[in-house]
């Protein structure tokens, strides 16, 4: 069943793609892990155009970790458009980010977003949260189709 | 010479001429009362001379001896009229014509008697018939003589008085006639002038009033003199000259005004491109905090977490000076994650609406008392948080000052023995203070300047850790609810900070 499920990670930042990537390899969820590093590209694969029309398999993931400060389209309005569209208005989205500031917040919450989750400074913290987010959405949370 | 005055003048010389005609009149009448009296009795003389005459006829003709006793009579009532006549004078001359009459009638009296004696000779037959007949004839004639005087004198008093009723008659016209055009051509003078006077004053204060009521204030009335239309137009004068000076200090006080407007919408427009420059700062400040939270983060925790992944993945295969290395890069990465941290929270601090909520500083200072004693189970601490800290404020705001105040007593007091934190409030004046005492390491009076600007720190790093941008956090706060902190301290002996929050109070007595 777990094999099944997957993360859509939307980072642009390499370094923290890595550090992300390391955390979930650290409780086994790395190779359930699809990256894209731009809003426009978090669109393309979800709705299977652009770059990845012809995506093998037309499945949506389980959770989206989706960062704001994205180049071309930005996380909020990804954000928008998923829950615009039919197929993906109740996917979740976890947003995480390095910002604290309440309007991303409540921006992010308006938009229909799950969860806030603000990327903590601290190493071993940031391994943590990322790894128990991983878990919990994967493993924890019941998604709205199965 | 004042109008009334010319008036009072006017009406007392009148008064004068008609009492001196009313003296006239009485005089004019007495003399005519005399004149009438002197006449009248001129007239009842020539009677009782005519009468005695006819009598004197009657004796001398007839012997009749009854006629000679009446002339006699008659001639006593010629005495009596006589001897009053002297009451009844009025000029000398007319005294002289009495005693031309009194001697007339004395001298014909004494005729009388002669001729009498002589008839009553005759009869005792004394002297011859012829020679008495000769005696008489010549005595009547003599007699004759007397009467016709008598006559001529007394038609001389008549006379008299008929010129004197005339002469005065005469003179009272001509005095009261001229007495009367006099006063009435006073009268009309004095009304002429004084009417010329008036119309003139009335037509200058007309004419004045009109030029003032123009608006021409400089006009001035030209009337001298010391009458009462003078005074008006000299009070008018005055008054006018007044208004040119008030009217002045007005257009001064307008102008002043008027400038003082320019200066204050220069000033506004001024102020409003201050503000707009402000706000231009302020947003260039947000974007720069935006972009300090989410640019700066990221590589600074690139930097921590892989130095951290490289310890933990790889440090069975680093040498002990390596791995330290790398912690202190950790450290390093750690500390400056904390002044990022502190610099937003401060920017926070100055942005945003202010909220005005209730706030519980006594249940708050409980929360902070254990997250710290969590975090430091190890350590002993005395805590006093008095009951009933409620306040108004900004609810999220006042949490950052309550958490720099009671974190800098818990970290300044971590070498004290018997540490002790407390929190209470008291009154200062109209303010309400808010206070946290700790009597741990304190800091030196002569560094209190420093308290609260960023960055700045009384402690060394080793001694106490700190990024040193707390107290000037909570000093913006505060300031921004228009209170006001203080900080006191010893070194060794501990601190105390006070803060009111005038702001909050104020809102809470609205909303009471």
């Amino acid at each position: 069943m777990i094999s099944n499920k997957c993360i859509l990670l939307v980072e642009d930042n390499r370094q923290d793609e890595k550090l992300i990537l390391r955390a979930l390899r650290k409780v086994n969820l790395a190779n359930q892990v699809d990256v894209v590093r731009d809003g426009q590209q978090a669109l393309d694969y979800l709705f299977q155009e652009g770059e990845f029309a012809g995506r093998e398999g037309d499945d949506l993931p389980t959770v989206i970790l989706l960062d704001i400060g994205l180049p071309r389209v930005s996380g909020l309005d990804v954000l928008k458009r998923l829950r615009s569209e039919p197929r993906t208005r109740l996917l979740p989205v976890v947003i995480l980010t390095s910002s604290d500031e309440e309007r991303d917040r409540l921006a992010s919450y308006d938009g229909g977003a799950n969860s806030f989750v603000r990327k903590p400074l601290d190493f071993a913290e940031f391994a943590v949260t990322v790894a128990r987010l991983g878990i919990y959405w994967l493993a924890v949370n019941r998604p709205p189709q199965e | 010479m004042t109008i009334q005055t010319r008036l009072k003048i006017a009406a007392a010389t009148s008064a004068a001429l008609v009492f001196i005609l009313a003296l006239l009149l009485y005089w004019s009448q007495h003399r005519l009362a005399s004149a009438n009296r002197t006449k009248n009795l001129a007239d009842e003389i020539v009677s009782s001379v005519f009468e005695r005459k006819a009598l004197t006829s009657g004796y001398l003709v007839d012997g009749d001896l009854q006629a000679r006793d009446r002339w006699l009579l008659k001639q006593n009532h010629i005495n009596d009229l006589l001897e009053k006549a002297p009451s009844h004078l009025i000029s000398i001359s007319d005294g002289e014509t009495f005693n031309d009459i009194r001697k007339s009638l004395e001298g014909s009296s004494a005729i009388f008697d002669r001729i009498s004696h002589n008839r009553e000779a005759a009869k005792e037959g004394a002297g011859h018939q012829v020679m008495v007949n000769e005696i008489e004839d010549r005595l009547v004639g003599q007699m004759l003589v007397k009467f016709l005087d008598t006559v001529a004198h007394a038609h001389r008093l008549q006379l008299a008085a008929n010129e004197l009723i005339a002469s005065t008659q005469r003179t009272a016209e001509w005095v009261s006639l001229s007495i009367i055009v006099s006063v009435s051509l006073f009268l009309i003078i004095v009304a002429w002038s004084l009417g010329r006077s008036i119309g003139q004053g009335i037509e200058s204060l007309q004419l004045g009033s009109a030029a003032i009521g123009e608006g021409d204030l400089h006009y001035k009335i030209p009337l001298t003199g010391d009458d009462e239309f003078a005074n008006v137009a000299r009070a008018f004068n005055m008054m006018s000259g007044k208004l040119v000076e008030s009217r002045a200090g007005l257009e001064q006080e307008l102008m002043a005004r008027r400038r003082a407007g320019l200066e204050i919408e220069q000033l506004n427009l001024e102020l409003n491109l201050t503000v707009s420059q402000l706000q231009g700062a302020n947003q260039e400040l947000e974007a720069f905090a935006y972009s300090v939270s989410h640019d700066l983060r990221a590589p600074l925790r690139a930097m921590g977490s892989f130095s951290a992944a490289l310890v933990e993945d790889f440090g069975d295969r680093l040498e002990e000076e390596a791995r330290d290395y790398l912690d202190e890069i950790v450290i390093g990465s750690r500390h400056m994650g904390q002044l990022i941290d502190g610099l937003l929270t401060l920017s926070r601090s100055t942005r945003g609406e202010l909220h005005s909520d209730l706030v519980d500083l006594t249940l708050m200072a409980h929360h902070i008392q254990n997250e710290l004693a969590q975090s430091e189970p190890e350590r002993g601490m005395q805590w006093q948080v008095d009951p009933g800290l409620i306040t108004r404020g900004d609810a999220r705001m006042i949490e950052v000052v309550m958490n720099n105040l009671l974190g800098n007593a818990w970290k300044y007091t971590a070498g004290t023995a018997q540490a002790k934190i407390r929190i209470y409030a008291e009154q200062d004046g109209d303010e309400r203070y808010f206070c946290v005492a700790d009597n741990g390491a304190g800091f030196d009076m002569a560094h209190a300047g420093k308290l609260f600007q960023p960055f700045q720190r009384l402690h060394r790093q080793d001694e106490f850790p700190g990024i040193g941008i707390g107290l000037a956090t909570v000093q913006r706060i505060v300031h921004r609810h228009g209170g006001k902190i203080q900080g006191a301290g010893e070194p060794r002996k501990g601190a105390i900070f006070r803060f009111s929050l005038p702001h909050g109070k104020k809102s809470s007595q609205e909303e009471s």
